[in-house]
């Protein structure tokens, strides 16, 4: 255990091998019916929407480009993924890789293009390579199917001997498994050269070609990676539901992904899948029970939702863990710390203590953890007596000054008033204050006693 | 080119449209000597930086450098992000500094082109990519302790004062190993206690790293005080180049800054 939690302190990408494991184990849960099958469908989505979304985030919140055209990318993955399982080899990872690199040359066309056009003329280009795209998957039969669109099987791997077909379930650790390589792969490519000259490129144009940063290459990196994870995300779409049409890669979805890379978080990996969980799991998995009996409610107070996270957490929803983390070192660590400080001596006693010595040491720290606990509520009962004592004595002492003021004499209750405000503050401050310095004592005693 | 110049600007010539930002100058730098440029607001000294360092692409003259090699190159045959791998690096006037962005990170953009490993390898994260970033992290750090920056170097550029913003362009500039560095109004916004900070730091990096320093300000008592040699221009054209002293008493320089007799009139008038 303790081996774990170094590791996750010191190596970050096992933070994401750990978020994979958790969430791989949900299918499980699914089995002995703890969680319905339909759950779990529906975190296949969000897994689905954080591989396309983290594409986008390197793209919006790296390189400070714009792609409203997402959707259709993540529907010509599935479709091609189709096309080429049928037609040329019916492999997921040989299928995979050929889409990939067909979706990286497009991504290629579309970096150069970016070149030409900035912005916002940018987003309408891309919002209409989108709409050609959609246009081609109702249209073009012989590609898409048109309208009734088109059906395919779980991933299947042909290995030496034998073909693996997947079950369901087992698509869904194998899109766990590539969120996690894309989440780490993403991870070590912005803490790189690449990364930081993404940043430069977004940030300030001039300074990055002056720093030997080539706009050309790395505008043509930011979309063919987009592009490629939009792509990724079609393809596990179709491996995982099996069927494909037209109607879901409109614009409204584009829009969608983007919402969850500005509300999760720019520049957050953790906060692009939370953000996609939020866009798209909260609706469908909460909202909806609640509001059964009329469900397009869940689509408004979905929507209430994102613009209450973006006004408060402009940065993005994953925020809310550091505010968490800076009101606990406010208000709650100051108390915890006499036993936090408790707990720590016994941890370093049971260290360098022998074998036999440890269970006494353990009642002793019971013990001494009860004693300290008692020693500081009394303490504490004390203050609180003493403070109302204060407030009842500067209470009774302005009342009587107020009654002896003349009745008229209306500027003089007033300012009587106002003094007997400031003194009731300043005793309530003391009393904080004091309550303070009472943890910082026992602190310090445990300290002393620790030393001798 | 003379032997002891490390450049030499000859006849530039520059103009937007009917505008003759600059006209026909001339000038040199030499081994590890700091030039200031000095002139009034509009004469053209920010086009001759941009010129230099290939953001403009300029319509006559010729900018010839000698390079970390020792080969002379002219720099209009370089493409602007080339500029920096001969030696040549410049700051901005205003601070073009990425804010979310720690400190050691923006100093290792300015190493950009030292890497040798490539986006395939940064995505597996491999032992070369690992080793090479150390490496030049080490040597960032070593530039961050040289200029008193080292106890910020994982805080954010955002938020930072102006003066330590300035500095970390100029930190950012020594991470390419320089032979030439242009610093344009590298004190403007400083107060004077970092101003006075500001020219020691620039004399140490000239002895420390041994380069060239050209640098644009308007601060007279700074640039009087730090420069080796000073060019002044006024309307894109050469006026004089010379020692600090000899600058100041100069009649053209003067009447550039303080108009000339016929057209001066006294505010009653």
């Amino acid at each position: 255990m303790t081996t774990i939690k170094q590791l996750l302190k010191t190596n970050y990408p096992a933070r994401f091998i750990l978020f994979g494991v958790i969430l791989s184990l949900l299918p499980i849960f699914s089995e002995i019916g703890v969680l319905q099958n339909s759950t779990v469908r529906l975190i296949g989505y969000v897994i689905i929407f954080t591989v396309v979304a983290l594409g986008l985030n390197l793209l919006l919140g790296f390189s400070g480009l714009v792609s409203l055209g997402t959707a259709g990318f993540m529907g010509f993955g599935a479709y091609m993924f189709v096309f080429i399982s049928t037609n040329v080899f019916d492999g997921f990872l040989v299928a995979m890789l050929l889409t990939l690199v067909i979706a990286g040359l497009l991504g290629a066309v579309i970096g150069l293009l970016s070149l030409k056009v900035e912005g916002i003329y940018l987003a309408i280009a891309t919002l209409f390579i989108g709409e050609i795209f959609l246009q081609i998957f109702r249209n073009v039969d012989w590609f898409t199917g048109g309208f009734s669109g088109m059906r395919h099987h779980h991933p299947t791997f042909n290995l030496l001997f034998t073909e693996i077909t997947l079950t369901r379930n087992w698509t869904y650790v194998l899109m766990v498994l590539i969120m996690v390589v894309v989440m780490i792969m993403m991870y070590h490519l912005v803490h790189s050269r690449t990364g930081r000259a993404l940043m430069a490129m977004s940030r300030s144009e001039h300074a990055a070609q002056a720093m030997g940063v080539s706009i050309l290459k790395y505008r043509l990196i930011a979309f063919i990676f987009a592009t490629v994870l939009a792509t990724l995300g079609g393809v596990l779409y179709i491996s995982y539901f099996r069927f494909v049409d037209p109607s879901p890669w409109n614009l409204n979805r584009s829009l969608f992904i983007i919402a969850m890379v500005v509300v999760g978080g720019f520049k957050s990996i953790f906060g692009t899948a939370l953000g996609a969980f939020i866009i798209h799991g909260i609706p469908e998995l909460y909202l909806k029970d609640i509001f059964s009996g009329n469900p397009e409610f869940s689509y408004i107070f979905a929507g209430i939702l994102i613009i209450v996270v973006i006004m408060f957490y402009p940065n993005g929803a994953i925020y809310v863990g550091y505010d968490v983390k800076k009101l606990y070192y406010k208000h709650v660590y100051p108390r915890r710390l006499p036993y936090i400080t408790l707990k720590q001596i016994y941890k370093q006693n049971l260290a360098t203590a022998a074998d036999d010595a440890k269970k006494q040491l353990k009642a002793t720290y019971k013990n001494q953890r009860q004693e300290l606990r008692s020693a500081i509520g009394a303490k504490l009962e004390q203050l609180r007596a003493k403070h109302q004592q204060c407030l009842a004595d500067i209470k009774a002492t302005y009342q009587a000054a107020i009654a002896a003021a003349p009745d008229g004499d209306q500027t003089k209750r007033q300012l009587l008033k106002k003094q007997r405000q400031v003194a009731l503050s300043e005793c309530k401050q003391q009393h904080r204050i004091d309550k303070l310095a009472i943890y910082r004592n026992a602190v310090t005693e445990l300290m002393v006693i620790d030393d001798e | 080119m003379n032997k002891n110049n490390v450049l030499e600007v000859r006849n530039l010539t520059m103009r937007f449209g009917g505008l003759v930002a600059v006209n026909d100058l001339s000038f040199d730098v030499r081994e590890q000597e700091i030039v200031g440029i000095i002139g009034p607001n509009g004469a053209g000294k920010t086009t001759v930086f941009n010129c230099i360092t290939q953001f403009y692409k300029d319509d006559e003259g010729e900018i010839w450098f000698r390079n970390n090699d020792n080969e002379e190159v002219n720099l209009n045959d370089v493409k602007v992000t080339d500029v920096i791998n001969h030696g040549l690096v410049r700051t901005f006037q205003n601070v073009e500094l990425v804010r979310d962005l720690s400190i050691i990170d923006n100093i290792l953009i300015g190493a950009h082109n030292q890497f040798k490993t490539n986006v395939f390898q940064h995505l597996f994260n491999g032992r070369g990519v690992r080793k090479e970033e150390q490496a030049l992290r080490d040597k960032a750090m070593k530039i961050l302790t040289f200029l008193k920056l080292d106890h910020l170097k994982d805080q954010y550029a955002y938020g930072q004062p102006y003066g330590v913003l300035k500095k970390i362009e100029i930190a950012r500039t020594l991470m390419c190993n320089p032979k030439v560095i242009i610093l344009d109004e590298p004190a403007a916004g400083l107060n004077d206690r970092e101003t006075d900070e500001l020219s020691e730091i620039i004399e140490q990096i000239r002895d420390e790293y041994q380069c060239s320093i050209v640098l644009i300000e308007h601060d007279m008592g700074f640039v009087m005080d730090i420069c080796d040699r000073i060019c002044a221009i006024n309307f894109g054209k050469f006026l004089a180049m010379d020692t600090p002293q000899k600058i100041q008493s100069n009649p053209l320089v003067q009447e550039a800054y303080l108009g000339g007799d016929d057209d001066v009139e006294s505010p009653g008038s």
